[in-house]
This record gives C-alpha cells, structure tokens and sequence, in this order.
C-alpha cells in the first residue's frame, strides 16, 4: 500500500467536474483507491461519495492505493489534484 | 465474493421457487380445486413471504452486484465489538456484516477500516487502521494533514 497526502488548492474545490474526472483517472487503474477528505473514507471510484465529502479549498486530501498499479496510480492522482484548475 | 454469489444465487432460487408455488395456488383458486377450505388463503401467505425475501435479501443483493461490477464500495472506520464476531457475521451497533472468514481475518476490539456492499452488508476487504496509521507515517505526511484531520474529527465529534 502506498499513501500520499496533497493540499486542494483550486479556488473552488473538488467541485462535481473536477470529481469526475479525478473518478475516470482512478478506474483508469487497478489499485484500490481510497481518498480520505473530512475525516471520512471514500472510494475515488465513487462520483456521488467525492461529492458528498465537499473537499474545499486549501483542504488536504490522504490518498491510499493498493494493488497492482498502486505506485502509478498514486502519482496520477497526486499530480491531478496538485494541478487543479476551476 | 464467493459468498456473496451464493447467497444471491440462493436468494434467487428460493424467491423464484415460492414465486412457482404462488402462481399454482393462485390457479389453484382461481379454478377452485382447493382440498382444505383455508387453502384460499394460501396465495395471501406465500404473498407475504415472497415479498419479504424480495425486498430484505434478494433485491439489496441484486442491486449490490452494480457496486461489485464497478468496485465501488461504501467505506466506514470501526471497532469489533466485543463478542461482535459471528459465523461469517460481524455485529456492531449500527449494522450486521457478512464476511468469508477464510477471505478477511478480523479481531476483537481492533479497529479496521472495512469496505462493503451498501445495501447488503458484505465486507469486501477490511485493513487494520494501525497498518494505515504507519504507512502514513512511513512517507511522512506532515503533521499539518495529521492535525487537520484530527481537528475535523474533534469537531465532527463536538457536533454530535
């Protein structure tokens, strides 16, 4: 298992855009993907669930990867998120 | 999974079957050969058990086998109860879990975080907390996220 955590810093946060794609980046992988924002786990691969955990700005999100790709997968995602635009 | 599978294979046949036998009282009736008068009342029985397997186990399961197929699953941290651990159940508070003990090993009083089914309660995967505790340690995340996460716990905490 791998970890990492990034600070959100898009002005508006991890609006419903930005989740979908960040969820289409994560099924693109085999890992399991858990993210936790606001003291809460949620499946990256679940839309509804990254929604819900309204990350806001300057928000640091924990990112949990297992599995085959884990390493791959967690950059991916790190990198997505650290360049965030609205 | 495995367990899972049967049990929706098991679901299905067990509703279907007393869909089959529900259908023949009902034609039963409806060409009045009934041996025992009270059997008029059959259809209304096997009515309400089929409908009680149909919406507590087979429906939750049949709706959890999309989750399955799109490896999105409802994420909570908790605690094993004390005697909380059954045959391939896990008791707590608010729910009971099913699990393939052979697949996932749990123990009492550790705190896990758990993966499931949403509507039918199956764990999927569970990790120990002190294994993501020390893998977040280990690549030195700052005590800034730590903290943060800490003070919305505190605070989600002081909410309730």
């Amino acid at each position: 298992m791998v970890v990492a955590s990034v600070r959100v810093l898009n002005p508006a946060g991890l609006h419903a855009r930005l989740a979908s794609l960040l969820c289409a980046r994560a099924k693109a992988f085999q890992a399991n993907i858990v993210i936790r924002a606001s003291g809460y786990y949620i499946s990256a691969r679940n839309i509804l669930d990254m929604m819900a955990a309204n990350v806001r700005c300057g928000e640091v999100i924990v990112i949990h990867c297992d599995g085959q790709d884990e390493a791959n997968a967690l950059l991916a995602l790190c990198e997505f998120i650290a360049n965030l635009s609205e | 999974m495995v367990l899972f599978f049967w049990s929706l294979i098991l679901c299905i046949l067990m509703t279907g079957i007393i869909l089959i036998f529900l259908i023949q009282a009902l034609r039963v009736n409806r060409e009045r050969k009934n041996r025992h008068p009270i059997s008029f009342l059959l259809p209304v029985a096997l009515t309400i058990v089929f409908l009680y397997l149909s919406i507590n186990l087979t429906i939750p399961r049949f709706l959890d086998l999309v989750n399955l197929l799109s490896k999105t699953y409802s994420i909570e941290e908790i605690e094993v109860p004390e005697n909380g651990l059954g045959w391939n159940t896990l008791l707590t508070a608010d729910h009971r879990y099913f699990y393939n003990q052979w697949e996932i090993e749990l123990e009492d009083g550790k705190k896990y975080r758990i993966e499931y089914t949403p509507r039918s309660y199956y764990l999927v995967r569970a990790t120990l907390v002190e294994t993501l505790e020390v893998s977040t340690r280990a690549i030195g995340i700052s005590n800034e996220t730590t903290e943060s996460i800490a003070t919305e716990e505190s605070i989600a905490q002081e909410n309730e």
